[in-house]
């Protein structure tokens, strides 16, 4: 570790990359509305966009200069530094202080993070213009950014959850940014309940964690005993995690499994992996920006760095890595095959997000870690690009997102379809582009693991490996099938798909699409405080003013340009992007540095054997044929236009596609079981509790005091008469009692 | 000489006529019969005590004058209170009468719960 001596400007410059989204997005809430009112809607939207793309900018050029500074004038293993600003919670046993931990693995994240957010904050102020709430869009999206540099850039698991959740927020937000339409509304709920899930689960693991570290720190290796008093009060910090587990971890193997399992169920929930996937794809209700910053290029890595950075708990448990590349290697698969019956542009691209996440825990799980994180990255590049395409595709097309009615957009949108073709081509694995460098590394590590990674007698490393080839086939066949749908050749009967529109089905399809307000669509039977019926009209009628739909005369228009330059970095990055992070293993020397601590790997990972020589000398021409099966599948099929099965009639779809375009039935599925079953199950407990138990011990109560009251009651029977035969009865008994001589 | 006892017994027949007919009588004005009746049933004791005290019947004159003359102060000053409370209270029955069909006493229930 280099000393921080010479360093002294490095604190401040860590806390102000971090605060600068921050501050941006409490200018843009503060300050959004009225600097519109006071410049106009046309001048103050431009200050508030280059506001909102200046500090994201700040910060991205602040960890340009860390970079510049010290990573590429130090070897990266020296380059782990600890800033500590103030103490958030401080117990006598536990100490949390707001602590900021940079390391090649940090630094690399927030590359990705501000880089490709500043790109995207460009684009948006181009793609939102219109919208009526720019500022608030702004908000959000700077705040997003805020959260996630937290999120990697904290050196306790506590900050760490801070960051989670915030990042968590935004996307809920962002999803239900038209919140006025009741699906989006929908869509945000699901991805926030669903997140749940896993950060229940990421939880738990902080909680096993913590246990762990109290219940065994009694005696040491060398059978001293050892009181918690003695323990760094800041235990939660990364430094003291990672200079403890290793031992305690040797001896509890067990809760290795555990801690990396619950671990993983986190980073299942933001990542989208198999179990917990269901939310992603309905997140593209947000704007598409959105989606790509948040849904495709840096929120849904979060998983794949919190297994970075936990790695060393993974790599005590072989159970755990192994069941988190089978969990990834079925999510690629499953996610690639749903794909195919997708007809919205975005879904599929969600679907292929859903899948290339499934590639990184791949590489996760065989033990490739920085592969897992250099497909982040060149994922990032691509996945961003094709999403921002997209929404150059929908802008230029009156929002509709149906790629049926898409077709011949070469012509229209030449830049954009230059860019998304790259970007196609960069996720299908084209040999030299981008994708292709880290799913080769994927490839690779799954083939060469040396984990012995024996799930139930199944070598597990090499299955994930050949699944990893197939799922490269998929991938190449829907991109090209979403490329071709959309920009190839759309002749039928010599005029563009969107001029055949029947003109009956003309209405009630724009619903679907972004942001776009169609009152008859509504189902307002949920609505039971009147929410969205009261703002309908205004927002209707706002809405209708600046729609256009898509019609015979439609002619698309390429974006703005500062749309187009964002496409055309992205482009370029896509491009070159993967060869410059790989040349001379450039990344993988980066990254495998990263951790705080070094420790001695544990026993069983040696050990391990594979004969996969073969297939690693001849891996380039296997996935080179993946790419070219796929790609020549793609263009047979669809080099001539919509194919009859796939058209306007649904009947006539394969019953594959059909099931496919339903999710396998997974969702509904789902909702049926947990949805439903939870209604009948809750039904259930209000009988047998609420209704039964509690209500009837309240009633019991009840009762007794209106039975007392009930036998009381004939004493006061408003008879005046009685209440004299009473008296007299009683001065009587009193009489007596005297006489008796009960007084003395 | 009559014994005290004798007054004592007709001063109790008294009394308890008076209750039991207060209690069985819905009328007011019988059930105010009925409380003079207890009420005079209480005066005949209290003469026949003054009549029995011990100093009366051996004619002890160093005793005072009230001490004579207690029980017969009393009987007179019940009486009055008596005479003073039947006419506020044959008051308020003339008043109920006039805005109730019927004065019996078990009709009179507006207050009961």
């Amino acid at each position: 570790m280099i000393s921080l001596e010479n360093y002294n400007w490095l604190h401040s410059v860590i806390i102000l990359m971090v605060l600068m989204p921050f501050l941006g997005a409490l200018f843009q809430a503060l300050y959004g509305k009225l600097t519109e009112c006071l410049l106009g809607v046309k001048s103050g939207r431009w200050l508030l966009g280059s506001l909102a793309f200046t500090f994201v900018g700040t910060s991205f050029g602040l960890a340009l200069l860390v970079v510049k500074d010290i990573f590429l004038k130090h070897p990266a293993d020296v380059c782990c530094f600890r800033f500590t600003y103030f103490d958030w919670i401080n117990l006598e046993v536990l100490r949390v202080p707001v602590e900021m931990f940079l390391d090649p693995l940090s630094i690399t994240m927030v590359l990705l993070i501000t880089g490709v957010g500043s790109l995207i904050h460009l684009y948006s102020t181009a793609y939102m213009s219109d919208d009526a709430e720019y500022s608030r869009f702004f908000t959000y999206l700077n705040m997003f950014i805020g959260f996630m540099l937290i999120l990697v850039l904290s050196n306790n698991l506590l900050l760490l959850f801070v960051g989670w959740e915030g990042v968590g927020l935004c996307s809920y937000l962002l999803i239900g940014f038209w919140y006025k339409n009741l699906e989006n509304a929908k869509a945000a709920n699901k991805a926030f309940i669903v997140n749940r899930i896993g950060d229940l689960g990421l939880l738990l693991g902080i909680f096993s964690i913590a246990f762990l570290l109290h219940s065994t720190y009694g005696i040491n290796s060398a059978g001293n005993v050892i009181t918690p008093q003695i323990l760094d009060p800041r235990w939660l910090s990364y430094d003291i995690i990672f200079g403890l587990l290793p031992s305690i971890l040797t001896s509890y193997p067990d809760y290795a499994t555990a801690i990396a399992l619950l671990l993983f169920v986190g980073a299942m929930g933001k990542s989208a992996q198999f179990p917990l996937y269901v939310w992603l794809p309905d997140a593209m209700a947000g704007p598409t920006p959105v989606s790509a910053l948040i849904h495709a290029a840096t929120m849904v890595t979060s998983g794949i760095f919190l297994l970075n950075r936990m790695h060393m708990v993974f790599e005590f448990s072989p159970y755990a890595s192994a069941i988190v590349s089978v969990v990834g290697a079925i999510t690629a698969v499953w996610a690639a095959l749903i794909a195919f019956g997708q007809t919205d542009i975005k879904k599929v691209l969600a679907y292929s997000t859903v899948s290339q996440l499934g590639y990184m825990f791949m590489a996760c799980g065989v033990g490739a870690y920085w592969v897992g994180m250099f497909h982040v990255l060149t994922h990032a590049f691509f996945k961003a690009l094709l999403f921002l395409g997209s929404g150059a595709v929908i802008y230029a097309m009156a929002h509709e997102q149906d790629m049926r009615r898409y077709g011949n957009l070469w012509r229209y949108l030449p830049v954009t379809g230059i860019c998304m073709m790259i970007g196609t081509f960069a996720i299908a694995g084209i040999p030299l582009l981008s994708g292709f460098w880290s799913k080769e590394a994927i490839l690779h590590a799954a083939f060469e693991s040396s984990y012995p990674a024996n799930l139930l007698g199944v070598d597990v490393a090499t299955l994930v490996g050949w699944t990893g080839v197939f799922v490269a086939i998929l991938t190449s066949a829907y991109m090209f099938r979403m490329h071709l749908l959309t920009f190839g050749i759309p002749f039928v009967n010599g005029a563009e798909r969107w001029r055949l529109i029947p003109a009956h089905d003309h209405h009630h399809h724009h619903s679907e699409s972004e942001g776009a307000v169609e009152s008859e669509k509504y189902d307002f039977s949920d609505d039971t405080f009147n929410f969205y019926r009261r703002e309908l009209c205004s927002h209707g009628c706002h809405h209708s003013d600046e729609h256009h739909a898509l019609d015979k005369n439609h002619e698309p228009k390429e974006v703005p340009y500062s749309m187009q330059v964002v496409l055309v970095i992205l482009a370029i990055l896509s491009i070159f992007g993967g060869f410059f992070l790989h040349q001379h293993h450039f990344l993988e020397h980066f990254l495998s540095s990263s951790s705080a601590v070094s420790w001695v790997k544990p026993e069983i990972l040696v050990d391990s054997y594979h004969d996969n020589h073969g297939v690693l000398e001849s891996l380039l021409y296997i996935s080179i044929l993946a790419v070219t099966i796929g790609m020549s599948y793609a263009l047979i099929v669809y080099s001539r236009g919509l194919p009859e099965k796939e058209g306007y009639n649904e009947e006539k779809w394969s019953r594959f596609r059909l099931f496919a375009k339903d999710g396998f039935m997974f969702d509904s599925s789902l909702s049926r079981i947990f949805g439903r079953g939870g209604y009948k199950l809750s039904e259930g407990f209000w009988y047998v509790f609420d209704n039964f138990l509690i209500d009837g011990i309240v009633n019991m109560f009840g009762k007794l005091s209106s039975i007392c009251g009930e036998m009381t009651r004939f004493f006061q029977n408003g008879n005046i008469r009685f209440y004299i035969f009473m008296m007299s009865l009683a001065i009587l008994v009193i009489i007596f009692y005297i006489l008796k001589g009960g007084l003395n | 000489m009559i014994p005290l006892s004798a007054y004592l017994s007709v001063s109790l027949f008294l009394f308890l006529t008076g209750l039991v007919g207060i209690i069985i009588r819905q009328s007011p004005v019988v059930m105010f019969m009925c409380i003079e009746m207890m009420l005079n049933a209480v005066n005949l004791s209290f003469v026949s005590f003054a009549r029995y005290a011990p100093w009366v019947a051996s004619g002890d004159i160093t005793q005072t004058a009230s001490q004579w003359m207690t029980g017969e102060i009393t009987v007179l000053f019940v009486m009055a209170v008596a005479a003073a409370e039947v006419a506020v209270g044959l008051g308020m029955i003339m008043s109920i009468y006039k805005n109730e069909p019927d004065v019996n006493v078990d009709a009179l229930s507006n207050l009961k719960g």
